[in-house]
């Protein structure tokens, strides 16, 4: 805008006092200290970590489940291949 | 804007909580938020503590800034939203109509020159903080700060036409309150 602005200018009277530079690195400070560390980037070796244990976990669940599968199946192979031995008798 | 590196590479350093991006903004952007705080509430003292309170909030939420988001107007959002915390509360209207009275009048003898323009100031000083605080938020943003209105527009969360509303009705009712007898400081 290149016209004058009366009002503007009579506000730009309103002026703000310099603030104190001693308040200016306290609150510099303070407000520093409020900021969260920052995120460390995963390094290589830590994301690997991360993969294999995410995928380590579910892995023996499903090996402990196909275990127990198969032992239950065995059992009931063995029972039940019996008693078919004896119906056939 | 001036040297250094340029607000968005400032936005993306802040996201990732750098304090050295930290230390940037705050020297680049101080000025203008006390600028603003202390024109607004008018008292050194409440804009020291919102002031701080501004720095500290913007700190606690640089993280949450969006890659496209724009620094002072980001700021003066804070700035704002304290202020009105602090009206809500009326710790500042009560600490306001202290102040108002506290003021001394200048005991020394003064030239005419000197003591018209303090009548003048005064007289700014005065109708401005009659305002309603809507009214003072929009003109410091537009008229002091130079923000567009599209810019205010997300400070004051209102639509650009709403802002420009506003902004006349606050022209208006200041250059009125300018006029008035009791703003001693109009000039003839």
């Amino acid at each position: 805008m290149t016209d004058r602005d009366p009002l503007a200018e009579a506000l730009t009277l309103l002026v703000a006092p310099p603030l104190d530079p001693r308040f200016l690195i306290d609150v510099g400070a303070c407000a520093k200290a409020e900021l969260r560390p920052p995120a460390r980037s995963a390094p290589g070796v830590a994301r690997l970590r991360l993969a294999v244990s995410a995928g380590l976990v579910p892995a023996l669940l499903t090996l402990a489940a196909v275990v127990a599968t198969a032992d239950a199946a065995s059992t009931i192979a063995k029972i039940y291949g019996k008693a078919q031995d004896v119906s056939s008798q | 804007m001036g040297s250094g590196p340029s607000d968005g590479h400032l936005v993306s350093r802040l996201r990732q909580q750098q304090p050295g991006a930290f230390n940037e903004v705050f020297l680049r952007y101080r000025e203008p938020i006390w600028r603003f705080l202390h024109r607004l509430c008018g008292r050194q003292d409440v804009a020291e503590d919102l002031f701080q309170d501004t720095w500290i909030a913007a700190a606690r939420n640089a993280h949450r800034l969006r890659e496209d988001s724009q620094l002072l107007p980001w700021l003066y959002t804070i700035a704002r939203n304290k202020h009105r915390n602090a009206v809500r509360f009326r710790l500042l209207d009560r600490k306001l109509r202290a102040g108002v009275r506290e003021e001394p009048a200048s005991p020394a003898p003064e030239p005419d020159v000197e003591m018209e323009a303090r009548r003048r100031v005064a007289g700014v000083e005065l109708a401005f903080k009659s305002l309603p605080e809507a009214y003072r938020e929009v003109l410091l943003l537009v008229l002091v700060e130079g923000l567009s209105t599209e810019a205010v527009a997300g400070v004051l969360g209102l639509r650009e036409d709403a802002v420009r509303k506003r902004l006349s009705r606050a022209r208006a009712e200041l250059a009125r309150r300018l006029e008035a007898p009791d703003a001693k400081g109009r000039t003839p």
